[in-house]
């Protein structure tokens, strides 16, 4: 099974546990590497905006001597973003729908991140 | 002018026959093509905005450049495509390959982003450039990157082929002459 496969599979199965809308594996530079997500979003431009507000935040967190982010989630009535390092050469990214348990998702994020890590190498 | 780009080979025509053929002066304002501004800018321009926007959003910075780059690019080559199609009916592979192809010479000849050579075979495109503008940049400013730095060029190809060609297209940098290579090499693959 190719690597873009296995990569797939682990978004497939973050989908799988529900109030998961599309989610994307992107390198830290901002380039998209998976993604499982609907052909009306551009998965590019969510790819490297995904890595600059992560970017952006590691900086800021920096700047203020407070360490680096696990994560930033974005709110609003419509839904959440959430995007967290998956280890040193890529991130997770999720979009979910409006009343999704955060915990649960920060939970499964975790355990897809730690597999995308491991994949990657 | 649009005739040449899209007829002939122009590989083998001089810096000032390109210029003759591609750039017109209006009012003080160069113009290629004849209706879009032309200006210069310092080779460490580009790299000095990559280098800040570095500090800011860290390696996102790429992802931004070359989406942004691919965007615009694409834009260039479907505009390129329609027009051509408009007067001549459907652009083949073969025709879109040579407007790359001219395309990239232009660029390297007329406007300065580096000297430029273009090669396919299989639905691979390789593209050499030796001095490329963003390359050159990060050296005139003593700045050693940890990752290739043509990030506009790559992004602009990478978008002119897919507009061109109509289709998804894979692109990376996979030598840069930042980093100590003779020239900075990119791929192009067709999806």
């Amino acid at each position: 099974m190719s690597l873009r496969s296995q990569l797939e599979d682990v978004l497939k199965e973050l989908k799988s546990t529900g109030d998961i809308e599309a989610s994307a594996i992107v390198s830290r530079d901002g380039l998209l590497i998976a993604a499982d997500i609907s052909s009306s979003v551009n998965a590019d431009a969510f790819a490297a905006m995904s890595a600059t507000m992560l970017g952006a935040a590691e900086t800021a967190m920096s700047e203020l001597g407070k360490g680096v982010p696990d994560r930033v989630v974005v709110e609003s009535g419509e839904g959440k973003i959430v995007a967290t390092g998956a280890g040193e050469k890529a991130l997770l990214v999720v979009m979910t729908t409006p009343k999704a348990n955060l915990g649960l998702i920060l939970l499964q994020l975790s355990k897809a991140s730690k597999k995308v890590e491991d994949l990657l190498g | 002018m649009f005739e040449l780009l899209v007829s002939e080979d122009l590989r083998e025509l001089s810096e000032e026959e390109l210029d003759r053929a591609f750039v017109t002066h209006e009012n003080g304002v160069k113009q290629f093509l004849g209706r879009i501004p032309l200006g210069c800018i310092y080779a460490t321009f580009l790299a000095g905005i990559y280098i800040e926007l570095e500090k800011i959003v860290g390696r996102a910075a790429k992802g931004l450049i070359v989406n942004a780059s691919r965007n615009r690019g694409k834009i260039a080559g479907s505009a390129i495509r329609r027009r051509y199609e408009k007067k001549y009916g459907e652009m083949d592979d073969e025709r879109a390959r040579m407007v790359a192809r001219n395309m990239v010479t232009i660029w390297g000849r007329c406007f300065g982003w580096g000297k430029m050579s273009f090669e396919s075979k299989d639905g691979v495109f390789e593209v050499l450039v030796e001095d490329s503008l963003e390359a050159v940049g990060y050296r005139k400013l003593k700045e050693k990157p940890g990752h290739p730095v043509c990030w506009m060029l790559l992004g602009y190809m990478w978008g002119l082929l897919e507009g061109l060609f109509d289709r998804k297209f894979e692109g990376e940098e996979v030598e840069c002459s930042a980093l100590g290579s003779k020239n900075c090499r990119f791929e192009f693959r067709m999806i």
